[in-house]
């Protein structure tokens, strides 16, 4: 729409529904439907349904748009809606902090997009490369800094995660799904449109995105927090796409990761919820022995985590299969191992969920009486289930829709043959063979393990654990898996990770910012004699200044 | 003859206020009400009647008094009558629980307030100009000390004394135009400007620069500016920060476009605006005490304005027509609130916000600060936005930048206040709002949404609004051809 004609000159708006755009808007049609299921567990207040609905169309426009405009537009509202969605549970001050990033990153996304207007005077995609080429050498590198770092404060990377981990925990449990699933994808979509549209970053992008995924790793393995735990996890598996989006042809990879990641994080976030509701506890120390409670939860999440560790026969594993041979293809082998470093100690995090919610000695007395989540918390969960298992049989299921986005983007495609097998230049897999292999291989174990399972007495009390001789009471903690993880602060170059926070960083610059304010709070206490005086300093220096 | 109307009607209605108390206790009130609704009718009028309206009135040139109504102007007298009627029914509705005393006085003020602002905007001599800067000027600094409080005598004595030097350098500039060239039309001004001596121009830009600088609040003259708020009464501030300060920086711009040298004295206004505008917020982050606070973020947009006024842009001056019609609807909307919460108008602390209970008070706040902040779906984005794109066309990054940290840190403490607002702590007793005050703020709050919305509604005579005011040879001719 040429906005010209009603004197707003110069300004074109344009929405288009492109494939991308296409796959983008499913994902979150998708996962708005699943966490629709939760609502009528939680007790919400009306307006909580109007943000949420707000907050939805403004995704739509983020990627519907055709315009650095509307995107813009729909950025700042989705920043503002989820302020209100947050500040439902949020503490003062870590919305606060929310609020204070998500503004900066709409901000420098606002400076951003004007240096590209000012070349040629539209803001639209198809016109931005050329814009982006006729900049000069400063603007095109504040372009680009300013728009990475519109994007790393959406997705978190290592840096600038500052306010995203503390955002999820303390958000009410059916946001946090839709939080981690699709509000960080927003940045993933900035991203692509980025790189596809305006100016090719490769190099550089990877290494960020592999340091952040192992950063962010590690601070995951030592959380107590299963939600900060998550939302560390989510901050790694993001920076997986991020270092495929650094590869020249790895978009395919980064499609696949970001809809298994969408479907997964959407599963333990919910799952978690599930937890948190019948328990109301939600740190790792505070759970445990919950297998024989809630099983179905448990054979949900499972399958969750196979998939988060990527680990066949599930789609995990199809995605990670992808972006490891784009790593190779491109031959950056230093990434490809350090992203392998970051999935393997990845291991460590992922087993904690399991067992410090499933398995073990419950910690608590409370928790005995605890009975299988509600089925709104499970039917969602089977769903995406049925998502990922369909996805390990058939990996290239989605591979003919990726290929139609690839097309539409001027990228090289991906092999197809049939839906079981997922090819890449270096290997093929059939995902049917696997899961079938895997199946029969579990299935026997499981018939082994039932027929020669020694009956085990059954604990009536749950002090009745040997505990090295000494009667363990209510303070002692029951579960084998307590503070595992902080043994991982003896490296010492994990250490060094670990505690150098850049809350110091951000919080040196609030500190110096607000004691500059009082500074200049003074010159406005009210003496007049002192602002006369600079009144006229100020008069004498634009004489000296105009007669030169 | 419509522009005389316009300030005719309100200095008559001013003077004749012994005579409308003759009519019972409420003659004052209602009478000047209904002329402030008439003038918005004719206003509206002129806007839908008349395309490329120009109206010029001379009377006795060349030294007399003239004159001009164009599509700038209208804007201006537009905003001011329909912000001028919104405060008198407000008024209305306020005055059953907390009347000022000797309302005939506080009317007159009103009336000349009003009529002095659209004097400024609509003359085109500059010795008018001088009057009604005077005018303007003695009844803001009465209203401010209305309240005879010391606080309030305080501020109205720091306004007349920083007034009374803004005006010294103004009459010094007038002076050295009328020596210099022997008229004070603006339009004979613009003619012969160009053939003065280099140092008189010079020294007339600085002494103009100053004397409008104290009013229009510019980095090192405004530091008056917060006093002046904290001490008068929050329902003056609204006028203030509405109507009075616009109608300074209207003119102020309207002389600089005229005649004053352009070129890299643009260049230092840009950077001063944006410099003034990141003193002020960061000055404001750490206060606590409301009616400062609004202060400061007054401070910040007024500059905004300045710095977009002086880029002497099409483009960025309709922007700043933007922001200068949703900075004054907003900045009303929040101070006739705190008139609302504060009743006992003591306690301006921002922890009062924590005990507000008013859901309706509440909705409208957080309408006014997003719009403050320029965020889309309000009125404040597409000011804002538009300035910003222009400076960015024109290469101007420096102030750009400045720019938006400031209303970084502007988001900073307004969302502080929006999360005091909404903060679960224990609430007073219910505020109740009668339905005719919900009228106003709804009404206030709608345009605010609605031009945000749908800013095609105006974009258009905005533009022209824009162009009429930088074009000055057509104003010139215009107004040489009349006489």
């Amino acid at each position: 729409m040429d906005l010209s004609i009603y004197g707003l000159t110069e300004i074109i708006l344009s929405l288009k529904a492109t494939n991308l755009a296409n796959f983008f808007a499913m994902l979150i049609a998708f996962s708005f439907v699943i966490v629709t299921f939760l609502t009528k567990n939680y007790k919400l207040k009306k307006s909580f349904y109007a943000l949420f609905l707000l907050l939805t169309a403004s995704l739509f426009l983020i990627v519907y748009a055709n315009d650095y405009l509307l995107f813009f537009i729909g950025w700042e509202i989705m920043s503002i809606t989820t302020y209100f969605l947050l500040s439902f549970t949020l503490s003062k001050k870590t919305l606060h902090k929310y609020i204070i990033f998500a503004m900066a990153s709409a901000l420098s996304m606002f400076i951003a997009i004007l240096i590209l207007y000012s070349s040629n005077h539209s803001f639209l995609y198809a016109d931005a490369h050329q814009s982006f080429k006729a900049l000069g050498d400063i603007e095109e590198f504040i372009f680009i800094v300013l728009m990475l770092f519109t994007i790393f404060i959406k997705i978190g990377t290592i840096g600038f995660h500052y306010w995203l981990v503390d955002a999820y925990e303390e958000s009410q449990n059916l946001f946090t799904p839709f939080f981690s699933a699709v509000l960080s994808k927003m940045g993933i979509y900035a991203l692509i449109i980025l790189l596809t549209q305006v100016v090719d970053i490769t190099y550089p992008l990877a290494i960020i995105g592999v340091i952040t995924s192992i950063i962010a790793t590690f601070k995951a393995i030592q959380e107590d927090s299963i939600k900060r735990l998550l939302a560390y996890s989510s901050i790694a598996q993001l920076g997986y796409i991020v270092t495929v989006l650094g590869v020249y042809d790895g978009m395919g990879g980064a499609l696949y990761h970001s809809l298994i990641h969408t479907v997964v994080k959407l599963l333990l976030f919910i799952n978690i919820a599930g937890i948190i509701f019948v328990t109301g506890r939600s740190k790792f120390s505070e759970l445990g022995g919950l297998l024989y409670k809630t099983p179905q939860s448990f054979v949900l999440l499972l399958i969750g985590i196979i998939t988060l560790a990527g680990m066949p026969p599930l789609g995990g594993f199809s995605s990670k299969f992808m972006i490891y041979t784009s790593l190779m293809d491109a031959k950056y082998l230093l990434i490809l191992s350090a992203i392998m470093f970051s999935s393997a100690s990845a291991f460590l995090y992922i087993y904690k969920l399991i067992y410090g919610i499933y398995l073990g000695h419950p910690t608590n007395k409370k928790l005995e009486s605890v009975k299988e989540v509600p089925i709104s918390f499970l039917i969602p969960q089977y769903i995406l289930a049925i998502v990922l298992i369909a996805l390990g049989m058939f990996p290239a299921l989605v591979v003919p829709y990726f290929n139609t986005i690839l097309n539409e983007l001027n990228l090289k495609t991906i092999e197809f043959s049939n839906y079981a097998t997922l090819t890449t230049s270096f290997a093929e897999f059939n995902g049917l063979v696997i899961i079938s292999t895997f199946g029969a291989i579990f299935v026997v174990v499981l018939l082994v393990f039932v027929n020669l399972k020694t009956k085990v007495k059954d604990v009536k009390n749950r002090f009745d654990v040997a505990y090295c001789g000494e009667e363990p009471d209510e303070a002692t903690h029951l579960h084998y898996g307590y503070s595992m993880g902080k043994e991982l602060q003896r490296v010492g170059f994990i250490n060094t990770i670990l505690k150098n926070s850049v809350k110091y960083f951000y919080d040196y610059i609030a500190k110096q910012t607000l004691n500059f304010s009082d500074i200049l709070k003074k010159i406005y206490s009210g003496q007049l004699n002192i602002n006369f005086n600079i009144a006229i300093i100020f008069a004498i220096i634009l004489l000296w200044w105009s007669t030169k | 003859m419509s522009s005389i109307l316009f300030i005719a009607l309100p200095l008559l209605f001013g003077f004749a206020t012994p005579i409308l108390n003759k009519f019972g206790k409420n003659g004052v009130v209602y009478g000047s009400t209904l002329m402030q609704m008439f003038l918005l009718y004719l206003a509206f009028d002129l806007l839908l009647n008349t395309g490329s309206h120009i109206e010029i009135i001379s009377i006795a040139p060349p030294l007399g008094i003239s004159f001009v109504l164009n599509k700038a102007s209208l804007f201006f007298v537009m905003l001011f009558t329909f912000l001028m009627t919104m405060f008198s029914l407000y008024y209305l509705t306020h005055r059953k629980t907390d009347a000022y005393k000797s309302e005939t006085k506080f009317f007159i003020l009103i009336n000349m307030l009003l009529a002095s602002s659209i004097g400024l905007v609509l003359s085109s001599d500059i010795f008018n100009i001088y009057v009604f800067f005077e005018i303007a000027g003695i009844s803001a600094y009465i209203l401010s000390a209305y309240k005879k409080t010391p606080s309030a005598l305080e501020a109205g004595l720091k306004y007349l004394l920083t007034g009374s030097i803004a005006s010294v350098f103004l009459v010094f500039a007038i002076v050295l135009i009328y020596i210099n060239i022997g008229s004070l039309n603006l339009a004979v001004i613009a003619q012969s400007f160009e053939t003065l001596p280099h140092n008189i121009k010079i020294l007339i830009s600085i002494l103009l620069l100053i004397g409008f600088g104290f009013k229009v609040e510019i980095f090192p003259l405004n530091f008056w500016v917060v006093d002046v708020y904290q001490g008068s009464s929050s329902l003056i501030n609204a006028l203030f920060s509405g109507i009075v300060v616009k109608a300074y920086l209207f003119v102020f711009f309207h002389i600089l476009y005229l005649f004053l040298p352009s070129g890299e004295f643009s260049l230092f206004l840009i950077y001063l605006g944006a410099i003034s505008m990141l003193v002020a917020e960061i000055s404001g982050l750490r206060q606590t005490n409301l009616k400062r606070l609004f202060a400061y973020s007054s401070l910040g947009q007024v500059a905004l304005i300045f710095t977009a006024f002086a880029m002497q842009n099409q483009n960025a001056i309709q922007g700043a027509l933007y922001i200068v019609l949703a900075h004054s609807i907003a900045k009303f909307i929040i101070f006739l609130a705190l008139v609302n919460i504060n009743k006992d108008h003591k306690n301006f602390h921002i922890n009062t916000l924590k005990e507000l209970n008013s859901p309706f008070l509440r909705a409208i706040l957080l309408i006014a600060m997003l719009s403050l902040l320029g965020l889309p779906l309000f009125a404040g984005f597409i000011g804002k936005f538009l300035v910003l794109k222009s400076l960015a066309v024109s290469g101007v990054l420096g102030a750009l930048v400045i720019i938006v940290i400031a209303s970084l840190l502007e988001a900073v403490y307004y969302f502080k206040l929006i999360g005091f607002m909404f903060s679960k702590s224990e609430k007073k007793e219910k505020l109740s709002i009668g339905i005719s005050q919900k009228i106003i703020f709804s009404l206030l709050a709608f345009l605010l949404i609605f031009v945000g919305i749908l800013p095609m509604i105006i974009s258009g005579f905005l533009f022209d609004g824009a162009g009429v005011l930088l074009d000055s040879t057509t104003y010139i001719n215009s107004l040489i051809g009349v006489q």
